[in-house]
């Protein structure tokens, strides 16, 4: 060991050197007696600035790696484009050979959202052999959690992430994000070519009800949703204050009632997260409002249009029609008997899962999140004797939009071809569709004789249609579940009978001229709408005068306008 | 010899070659991390899209700045944000200040020890947690505070529809958060004052209050001016994880509590327009700037030695 490397002796060096003992790395003595003693330090500076060159060196490096990092960053889109128009005139030319080249393995990727469940990684594992044999690729599948994937969908496109597929909805930035260019365009020559199953199959609806300014940049599901609200509630609680039956708002009222009354641990129906505050509005106060009442645009700016006149169609304010005060003064009724919390609004765990914990009596549901609920829950307390009972009253379902779920491809995505080739599998071949679904057959669920679904123990690792499969859901393949709720055929005969639509179910409002009010609209939807909904207020008059002038002031007059002059084009050409 | 010129920045450089080098790495961060993304405020003046990013989309002039105008809190916010932020600079440095002083005249090290990291520890809880702390605390039904005065044969609070508790609960979990750090700073000053300044006041004979005021409080001044002139440059910015985790999406006290961060997530979470947020930020930042040139220039006039720059 050389005794300047030893702790502590630095500080001696120079007593060395003038004493001429100091040893160099090989361990011969550099100063001998004679020898001057300059020298040797010159060596030392030498030395020092050695090292001193290297720190700047490699600052110099860092700076490079630095600055290079953030021109790649900005020049990738360009490339990108650029691989990507290869891309389009490759398919270009090879569109006359018939079938699609396969022959390169891919590796695809695919964002879908919720929260991953325990067996996710299992079901797919089973999903890629099958991908592999079939078209010679295999997907990985990433999830945006419920809780932030309105703060990520964007950021995912906005950082140049490469990937191919992306669950879409109208609800889940469709609109927003294809006219910002986010969405691959998908063509009829695209699926006739890739997806031909999927081509000969889609209903002519869906396919139009996915233009946004002419082009379609989603598959829809392929599947005719009546997706009416359910009150779901506990049976032992009903036998015990002897209520026998929930046929309308006013025995749901009742039973609330006496939770609230004689159940002080619970409370009787924990509305109030982000999702479900005004569930309850739109179960029963849509039938309070008209008799058809529909919503027409993004729930924040509360357009309505009476769906009982087909031909033409006038945009209203829902906030200002008399039946929405009415509701309100229920609401108002119902908040101050303690139906809900009075902390409702920042109440954020959802009613769903505060009724599945046993904090509260009763939840309301749309009937497929009912079905899955019911499923697990009755299992988990069947003490609870759960009971489902229609919400709707007799009004009129509506068929929801296909749009409702969807897929959709990244525009930067290199695998254009295969990625639709995926979506024509999932979409219809029933073994991927059962997986995707379902799960594994033997482990996750288990088919009956009348070919319903059977879900066996490790279900609750696999969720039945959970798992976002939705976007890919096809009327052919869709199946019952057994140990759903029982009276479902029952409830579903009701509203069959009920069911109408509307063309204005498929015009998808484009918002991209009222963005300013579109913005100041939301933030009185979610301030002063969300308290009035709830019945947090003290006059209903006065704070409903102010809600509208506040959605006045915020220019839903010009939305309005905007979505007038929109439906009649949209209904002009429907006919 | 060719005689050397000793003035010119290349000769800077070379002479205090070592203290460049040692700022080097403090330059290229604000450089790589502050400097080079101010380019994206044109974002605030254009129509955001995937294809054209930051600089190649279409330009569309104030447009953005809109939606903050025509919904009527415009002002509210801003004069939310301004005067919560004054309150807490006045609030939490009045109390970090105080607690210094005590904390330096305690006489017992491990009693001071103690008493100084349990202040601190707040600092490091995030405000999500507190915010569930809060809910637990005020829920109507089951909060603590509820249960305590029910269990008294008192009648509970609603605090939710309460506009002005909100006003002292937000001030007072500010002050719990960053009194414990701000006192670290100041602790710091006053140890390095110099002892023998108390010692001469001491045979002087001045009682504690006379050294306080006249010694402590003196000699940690440039201190209280430096993070003054620090909150101050933030005065427009609301912090909008202790607004928003604290007072949650509240509909009934937002005339109290609502603040600018808070107020553009609300608009703006369901459009994920880009342009309206840089536009937002945008608008925050030339206030702040105005503010805290103005203010600088006040303490340079008073007295220069205190100004930033």
């Amino acid at each position: 060991m050389l005794l300047k490397d030893k702790p502590g002796c630095s500080g001696l060096l120079d007593r060395f050197i003038q004493k001429g003992t100091f040893l160099n790395e090989k361990g011969i003595p550099l100063a001998q007696k004679g020898v001057s003693p300059i020298i040797i330090k010159e060596e030392f500076k030498m030395r020092k600035m050695a090292k001193r060159l290297s720190i700047l060196v490699a600052l110099v490096f860092l700076l490079v790696a630095v600055f290079a990092g953030c021109g790649g960053k900005t020049e990738q889109p360009a490339e990108e484009k650029k691989a990507d128009t290869q891309q389009t005139a490759k398919t270009e030319e090879k569109k006359d050979d018939g079938k699609p080249d396969t022959s390169k393995e891919v590796k695809l990727k695919m964002y879908l959202l919720g929260d991953k469940a325990k067996d996710f990684d299992a079901v797919y594992g089973e999903v890629n052999k099958l991908l592999k044999q079939d078209i010679n690729a295999t997907v990985d599948v990433s999830f945006m959690s419920w809780s932030d994937y309105q703060q990520k969908y964007p950021l995912v496109f906005a950082s140049g992430e490469e990937f191919d597929l992306i669950y879409t909805a109208n609800w889940c930035f469709y609109n927003g994000q294809a006219v910002k260019g986010a969405f691959k365009e998908i063509t009829q020559d695209m699926i006739a070519k890739y997806a031909p199953k999927t081509a000969a199959s889609m209903y002519k609806e869906a396919w139009e009800q996915a233009k946004v300014n002419g082009k379609v940049y989603m598959l829809p599901m392929n599947y005719k949703e009546l997706n009416p609200y359910v009150y779901m509630v506990r049976g032992d609680l009903m036998e015990k204050y002897g209520i026998s039956d929930i046929k309308n708002a006013e025995d749901f009222g009742k039973y609330l009632d006496a939770v609230a009354k004689n159940e002080k641990q619970l409370i009787p129906c924990d509305i109030g997260s982000d999702q479900d505050f005004d569930a309850l509005f739109w179960s029963y106060g849509q039938g309070l409002v008209k008799e058809k009442m529909d919503a027409v645009g993004a729930r924040q700016t509360l357009m309505g249009y009476d769906a009982s006149d087909k031909a033409s169609a006038k945009v209203f304010p829902i906030t200002q029609t008399p039946e929405f005060a009415n509701f309100v003064k229920l609401a108002k009724d119902w908040k101050d008997k303690g139906y809900w919390s009075k902390s409702a609004l920042v109440n954020k765990t959802n009613v769903q899962n505060s009724f599945i914990n046993g904090k509260s009596a009763s939840a309301i549901l749309n009937v497929n999140t009912a079905n899955g609920t019911y499923i697990t829950t009755s299992k988990a307390h069947p003490e609870w004797k759960l009971k489902v009972f229609d919400a709707m009253e007799g009004k009129g379902v509506i068929l929801r939009p296909f749009i409702q779920n969807g897929m959709a491809i990244n525009a930067g995505s290199k695998n254009v071809e295969r990625s639709l080739m995926l979506l024509d599998l999932f979409k219809n071949d029933e073994r991927y569709s059962d997986l995707t679904t379902y799960g594994i057959k033997g482990k996750h669920y288990d088919v009956t004789a009348d070919g319903k679904i059977k879900p066996l123990a490790d279900t609750a690792n696999y969720p039945v249609d959970g798992n976002c499969n939705w976007g890919w859901r096809e009327d052919k393949l869709f199946k019952q579940v057994e140990g759903g709720i029982p009276n479902y055929a029952e409830l579903r005969a009701n509203w069959e009978k009920v069911a109408y639509t509307h063309p204005l179910q498929f015009f998808n409002f484009d918002d991209s001229k009222v963005k300013n009010e579109f913005a100041a609209c939301s933030n009185v939807f979610n301030s002063n709408y969300k308290a009035l909904v709830m019945g947090f207020t003290n006059d209903v008059e006065s704070d409903l005068k102010k809600l509208n002038d506040k959605y006045k002031q915020a220019g839903i007059e010009k939305v309005m306008a905007e979505a007038q002059v929109q439906v009649d084009a949209f209904l002009k050409g429907a006919k | 010899m060719i005689a050397v010129r000793k003035t010119g920045f290349l000769y800077e450089v070379k002479k205090h070659r070592v203290k460049f080098l040692m700022i080097l790495p403090a330059i290229v961060y604000f450089f790589v991390m502050c400097y080079i993304p101010m380019a994206g405020i044109v974002l605030a003046f254009k129509k955001f899209t995937y294809s054209g990013g930051i600089f190649g989309s279409p330009w569309v002039g104030f447009e953005n700045f809109n939606f903050f105008f025509m919904s009527g809190s415009a002002w509210n916010v801003t004069r939310n944000t301004i005067l919560y932020n004054i309150a807490f600079i006045i609030i939490n440095n009045s109390l970090q200040i105080l607690t210094a002083i005590l904390l330096s005249e305690i006489a017992g090290k491990y009693f001071k020890k103690f008493t100084q990291s349990v202040m601190f520890l707040p600092y490091f809880i995030s405000w999500v947690v507190v915010g569930a702390f809060v809910y637990n605390l005020f829920n109507y039904e089951f909060g603590a505070i509820n249960t305590l005065l029910k269990s008294i044969g008192l009648e509970p609070v609603d605090v939710y529809s309460n506009p002005g508790a909100w006003k002292f609960i937000i001030i007072a979990f500010s002050a719990w958060k960053w009194v414990g750090y701000g006192t670290v700073l100041y602790l710091a000053a006053i140890v390095s004052i110099d002892a023998e300044m108390f010692e001469a006041a001491d045979i002087d004979g001045a009682n504690i209050f006379q050294k306080i005021l006249h010694i402590t409080l003196p000699s940690i001044t440039p201190t209280m001016v430096v993070l003054l002139l620090l909150s101050v440059g933030n005065i427009m910015k609301g912090d909008f994880q202790m607004f928003y985790q604290i007072v949650g999406n509240n509909g009934l006290v937002l005339d109290a509590t609502d603040v600018i961060d808070t107020f553009v997530v609300r608009s703006l979470l369901q459009t994920q327009e880009f342009g309206m947020t840089a536009a937002a930020g945008f608008y925050q930042s030339i206030f702040s700037f105005f503010i805290i040139v103005s203010v600088n220039y006040i303490i340079k006039k008073i007295n220069s030695d205190y100004a930033l720059f």
